[in-house]
């Protein structure tokens, strides 16, 4: 045992301690490209380029906004092996953000949703979850400099981090307003990107 | 030698600016209480192996330790990530665990008493606490722990399979 200390000991070089603090830069910095990319390519949503944008639209925003920080915040925590702690206010977000599909649904129950286009819905999906694919690579890349004792957990956290960027991304270009469109088509790309991180973020961040 | 949290963290972060003598401490204090915690959490034949292969994660991600915090809660969380890592692994252990109690420093109980396997063991079913301890802890077979426990070969693999992937979830939360 004493050789291999010896063996370590030697082997030192001097590192540079993991600044949760870059994590978070490279990560809000990626979300800023995604979102600035997404907008010059399909355009700014009417009601916001005409500098009046629907209250609906302002508060669905402002909710893929925060979860995308308060996940983000949270994964990148979880870079560093820690016992207990704060996780942060992630999930507390998300139970906000799932209201919009709930009242959705219950809008569609009573009738008073109106008729949903489909393929309006599942485009904004699609792009939704495309959109937060960069976001999701550069926190898995990384994550991966760091040790986290949570991989199921950093796991979901990145896909929800991408997955309410890339809604966020959508949200501020897509022409829909409805709180049936926002709410299930928006919400569902997160609640996906979520899974997929769970199921194939998790394994690339054990060590 | 017996060092304090101070001790460590000061070490490490002198460590981390490439100083040796510094680090060679750290990992002769950080190998004694590996010891000690896994002494309590898997078979003996298993100690050293695990120990080295903490002590081996340790010196990969030391860049993860931020010396403004306490070092032992970041040693313990590396080392229950190992841990939980190696009982998944583990197939079967071919020595039972002794029953005996080792002296913790005081300066270390706190830490350890939060960490003990009886208080994340309490976050499991009983069955789910049986099988794991007979069959990954006491190095039982799946057919033995079944005979022990009264239940198919199945229950006890599903058992376990449930049982450590709570005990793993529980690695940061506890």
């Amino acid at each position: 045992m004493n050789d291999l200390l010896d063996r370590l000991a030697d082997d030192v070089r001097p590192v540079r301690p993991l600044s949760l603090g870059h994590g978070r830069i490279l990560a809000g910095t990626a979300a800023l490209a995604t979102i600035a990319t997404v907008l010059v390519v399909f355009g700014v949503r009417p009601d916001l380029a005409d500098g009046n944008p629907a209250s609906l639209t302002l508060l669905v925003a402002g909710l893929f906004a925060l979860l995308a920080v308060a996940a983000g915040w949270s994964a990148t925590r979880l870079a560093r092996p820690a016992v207990g702690g704060p996780q942060g206010g992630a999930h507390w977000v998300l139970a906000a953000t799932l209201l919009l599909p709930a009242v959705s649904i219950v809008e569609f129950v009573s009738g008073s949703a109106g008729t949903m286009d489909v393929a309006f819905g599942l485009r904004c999906f699609a792009w939704g979850l495309a959109s937060g694919l960069f976001t999701g690579v550069v926190l898995t890349h990384w994550l991966r400099r760091g040790a986290t004792v949570l991989p199921e957990k950093a796991g979901t956290l990145v896909g929800l981090t991408a997955g309410a960027v890339g809604a966020l991304a959508i949200t501020l270009e897509c022409s829909g307003s409805g709180l049936a469109h926002l709410g299930l088509w928006h919400v569902a790309s997160v609640i996906v990107a979520a899974l997929l991180g769970r199921v194939l973020v998790t394994p690339i961040l054990r060590w | 030698m017996i060092l304090t949290d101070d001790d460590l963290r000061r070490l490490m972060a002198r460590a981390q600016d490439g100083d040796r003598p510094s680090y060679r401490a750290a990992l002769a204090a950080a190998r004694d209480w590996l010891v000690r915690y896994y002494t309590r959490r898997i078979a003996p034949d298993m100690v050293d192996d695990l120990v080295q292969d903490t002590l081996l994660a340790l010196h990969a991600k030391r860049a993860t330790y931020d010396a403004t915090r306490p070092f032992y809660p970041w040693l313990a969380a590396i080392a229950r990530y190992r841990w939980i890592d190696t009982l998944r692994k583990l197939e079967r252990a071919p020595q039972t665990i002794e029953d005996e109690d080792i002296a913790v420093r005081s300066d270390e109980e706190p830490v350890l008493a939060r960490l003990s396997l009886e208080r994340l063991m309490t976050h499991l079913s009983p069955t789910q606490a049986s099988c794991i301890t007979l069959a990954k802890v006491e190095g039982r077979s799946i057919a033995e722990t079944a005979e022990i426990t009264g239940q198919s070969i199945a229950a006890v693999k599903v058992n376990i399979h449930r049982g450590l992937k709570k005990l793993a979830a529980l690695v940061e939360s506890e």
